[in-house]
């Protein structure tokens, strides 16, 4: 009897201790560890395009609305509501009043319109989100407006991308690029305490945030383990609460572990073979379509992604709003390529080079399959494993003829992509030298159609086009593969790709 | 000696000049450009030729070995094009844990080396000394990132003795941390020691004045410690030179399989992002580690050594 009061009361003492500590909830660890495969380098929000930039900052930084967990539609950010005018040129964000950056500072309507300026002002890659808008004004403390050169139906989603993230206007104002880069301050759920580059970010709650009780972890560290295998053994052994990226090949494994839970997350992401359409023999049309014909992609999706993955029929990721189910797409068909080279003119054996990612596993094996399966058409694929440095020059120059690659959308609409695959002054159709003026067309009017059910069929219409033409040939949608231990609850990673933790609470 | 010395360390002034030299004309000489490969895919071309001018990547060669001797001189090493941080800041933090690493496992090479050498030179050709060197031809076949993977699966992973990754806070930390990666370094090399260890060992055992220290009437474990294992030392000072050489060197591979934040590591990031600032400053560093540690060695040979004082 004695026994079970002192039990009771050391309970007891520790709930109290448990409840009143600073360092999170009881039965709760204070930290949640991370394990990421790239690490971090610069947290400018408008000048990166790397993926564990962009996730990392997007800890600490807020839009005015965000994109939805399935990556097809908005919830209010720091706007609390939004309206366009009649005319569909002017819009108005009302901020909302209690939304502080972990300065303690309000946020203000002017800290919006001086980052939504310098976004729209500074040659990066993300220039053309607010390549749209006239001016952008804050007629008082809480109201955003922007004033569009002529209606654009993708906007909405144009804002909600992380570049235009609301920075304090007061702390960066003139401060310097590095600054920028290395010490943000945002609104977010959590603010950049420590950065050991190359190694871990070290994230604290934001106290000022405004989402009470939130985030549910008081400390977040994304510790950078580039090895796939380490990054799982540290996951096992219990080093780190969660991974990205485990593996394809080790997902059966890390399922026969009991502690552990695997998850294959909706993503915008679609794996590709670029095609050099500016040169002989591929800038034969007869020959890339012979190609597509050739490319079994159930092989690929089994070998690559063990099953995990969805056979591509479209350009656009099959999460994309506006995607087309019902697209005729490329199946394999043998008879058909062999023809259809034949026809071209081109004699057999053609001799191609891909350029792909040393390292880059998944490439690698794409690219060993598609080797041979172009083989039985008379294509013989030489690979040729670059440095990424290295192939991205080549791309960029057009300086190849087959590259296995790979593309993630980043606002839920099909207009980012439609433009970067097939609008040549963009990038040179995905630096794929790809040029057609009814293709143009499409995208042109794609962006002003504000009617949904006309804005379908302009997609539809291109998506169908893009098969026609074939300049790329599209391989399989992969979902984001994470792994986590059961005793973490609340992980959520948009369909985009970013993970939010402030709902994240890991058990002791 | 002192004479002998300088003339050693003056040899390695023209020698690092060289290095700087080389190390610039290579680096230039790969593909792939940093503008493009920090950009991204998705980068326009104006703001690819904005950054090169920025980082004075589009001026003559010459310009550019002449502009980075002079910040060399003056100890600027400059600015991470990667991190936007100076080179010096993530040195200081990262150059700590590679040397931890090389010397931990240098010590723990020469834990286990010693005495199985001994033991089997002592032993010669009886049966410890045919298992010793069975057992010690299986670290030589096996590579160090493979190795490495089986001791996480068993250490860390089964066992849970060591962590996985990382380099920890704290020096009782750094050691618990650094074992697995640091045994992994050791492991082919204490075979290699070993080896060597035993084969030199055998070698003074059968000289002449072994055989008169002896016939002096000295001791067994005198004549052991102060003359054999001394003079058998030599071509294994030569030995650990080399190997601290090639640990260097072997770090980057136990860094990225262990996440351990050295300058291995860094140098394999650096290289795939075009990080040329970094990548200079530690191709230059290593290759200056390679030479301090040459020149250690050929310091240190005269004190085993009195025949080379002479020379």
């Amino acid at each position: 009897m004695r026994v079970r009061i002192l039990i009771a009361l050391v309970t007891a003492a520790g709930l109290v201790f448990g409840l009143f500590s600073p360092t999170g909830a009881a039965g709760f660890k204070p930290v949640i560890n991370f394990g990421v495969n790239r690490a971090a380098e610069d947290l400018d929000p408008v000048t990166q395009d790397a993926n564990p930039n962009i996730w990392a900052y997007m800890q600490i930084y807020q839009e005015l609305i965000a994109i939805n967990v399935k990556g097809d539609g908005f919830v209010p950010d720091l706007a609390t509501k939004w309206a366009v005018s009649p005319d569909g040129k002017t819009w108005t964000f009302t901020l909302r009043p209690d939304a502080r950056f972990s300065t303690g500072d309000p946020v203000t309507s002017a800290d919006a319109v001086w980052s939504l300026q310098r976004a729209h002002d500074m040659d990066g890659p993300w220039k053309w989100a607010l390549e749209s808008v006239q001016s952008i004004s804050a007629p008082d403390a809480h109201t955003v407006v922007f004033t569009l050169k002529e209606p654009f139906a993708p906007f909405l989603s144009d804002v909600s991308l992380f570049s235009n993230a609301i920075l304090s206007e007061k702390v960066f104002k003139s401060a310097t690029h590095e600054q920028i880069s290395t010490k943000p301050i945002g609104s977010g759920p959590f603010m950049l305490t420590d950065w050991k580059k190359g190694e871990e970010l070290v994230m604290k709650a934001n106290p000022y945030y405004y989402v009470k009780g939130r985030p549910r972890t008081p400390e977040l560290h994304l510790r950078y383990i580039p090895d796939d295998n380490n990054r799982v053994i540290a996951l096992q052994s219990g080093d780190v609460d969660g991974v990205d990226y485990p593996p394809f090949s080790l997902l059966s494994t890390l399922r026969r572990d009991p502690r552990i839970d695997v998850q294959l997350n909706p993503s915008t992401a679609v794996q590709h073979v670029l095609l050099n359409v500016t040169a002989a023999p591929l800038n034969n049309i007869k020959v890339r379509e012979a190609l597509s014909y050739a490319t079994d992609r159930d092989a690929i999706v089994k070998a690559v992604c063990y099953g995990a993955c969805t056979p591509a029929t479209s350009f656009l990721p099959i999460t994309t709003p506006l995607f087309d189910k019902q697209l005729k797409a490329y199946t394999l068909d043998l008879t058909k390529a062999k023809q259809l080279l034949q026809e071209s003119g081109v004699p057999t054996p053609i001799t191609l080079k891909a350029i792909i990612w040393s390292g880059n596993t998944d490439a690698e094996t794409a690219t060993t399959l598609l080797k041979a399966m172009w083989a039985k058409i008379g294509v013989n694929l030489q690979i040729e494993p670059l440095d990424r440095a290295t192939a991205t020059q080549r791309m960029r120059a057009l300086d190849y003829q087959v590259d296995v690659s790979g593309w993630t959308n980043d606002v839920p609409d099909p207009s980012e992509l439609a433009s970067y695959e097939f609008d040549y002054v963009t990038a040179k159709s995905y630096h794929t030298g790809y040029k057609s003026d009814a293709m143009d067309a499409l995208i042109n009017k794609g962006v002003r159609e504000l009617d949904l059910n006309k804005r379908r069929q302009i997609y539809y219409q291109m998506q169908q086009l893009a098969i026609t033409d074939a300049p790329l040939v599209w391989l399989y949608y992969a979902p984001y593969t994470i792994a986590l231990n059961k005793k973490v609850s609340g992980f959520v990673q948009l369909a985009t790709g970013p993970w939010i933790f402030k709902d994240v609470a890991v058990a002791q | 000696m002192l004479r002998y010395a300088l003339g050693r360390i003056g040899q390695t002034v023209p020698i690092a000049f060289l290095v700087t030299v080389l190390i610039f004309l290579l680096i230039k000489l790969l593909p792939g450009d940093p503008a493009s490969a920090i950009l991204g895919d998705r980068a326009t071309d104006a703001s690819v030729a904005a950054l090169r001018h920025q980082w004075g990547l589009d001026r003559p060669l010459w310009e550019q070995y002449a502009l980075y001797m002079r910040n060399l001189a003056t100890g600027n090493l400059g600015e991470s094009l990667r991190y936007q941080s100076p080179v010096t800041e993530l040195l200081n933090r990262r150059m700590p844990v590679t040397f931890f690493l090389i010397v931990y496992s240098l010590i723990l090479s020469v834990l286990v080396a010693v005495p199985l050498a001994l033991l089997a030179a002592l032993t010669r050709n009886r049966w410890p000394d045919q298992v010793i060197r069975a057992l010690m031809a299986v670290p030589l076949a096996s590579p160090a990132f493979w190795i490495g993977i089986l001791f996480l699966i068993a250490f860390a992973l089964k066992l849970r003795w060591f962590p996985a990754e990382g380099y920890g806070e704290g020096f009782g930390d750094h050691l618990r941390h650094l074992f697995l990666p640091a045994f992994t370094l050791s492991y082919a090399f204490a075979a290699v020691l070993s080896r060597n260890l035993r084969s030199s060992l055998i070698d003074v055992v059968t000289t002449t004045y072994v055989d008169f220290a002896r016939a002096k009437g000295l001791r067994g474990r005198v004549v052991l410690f102060r003359h054999v294992f001394r003079a058998a030392l030599l071509p294994v000072v030569t030995l650990i030179g080399v190997r601290m050489s090639y640990a260097i060197g072997g770090s980057v591979v136990i860094e990225t399989v262990f996440a351990i934040p050295g300058l291995g590591s860094w140098m394999v990031e650096s290289i795939g992002a075009r990080d040329y600032v970094v990548v200079q400053t530690l191709t230059l560093m290593f290759a200056m580690g390679a030479m301090l540690i040459n020149l250690a060695t050929d310091l240190v040979y005269p004190l085993f050594d009195p025949r080379v004082r002479m020379g």
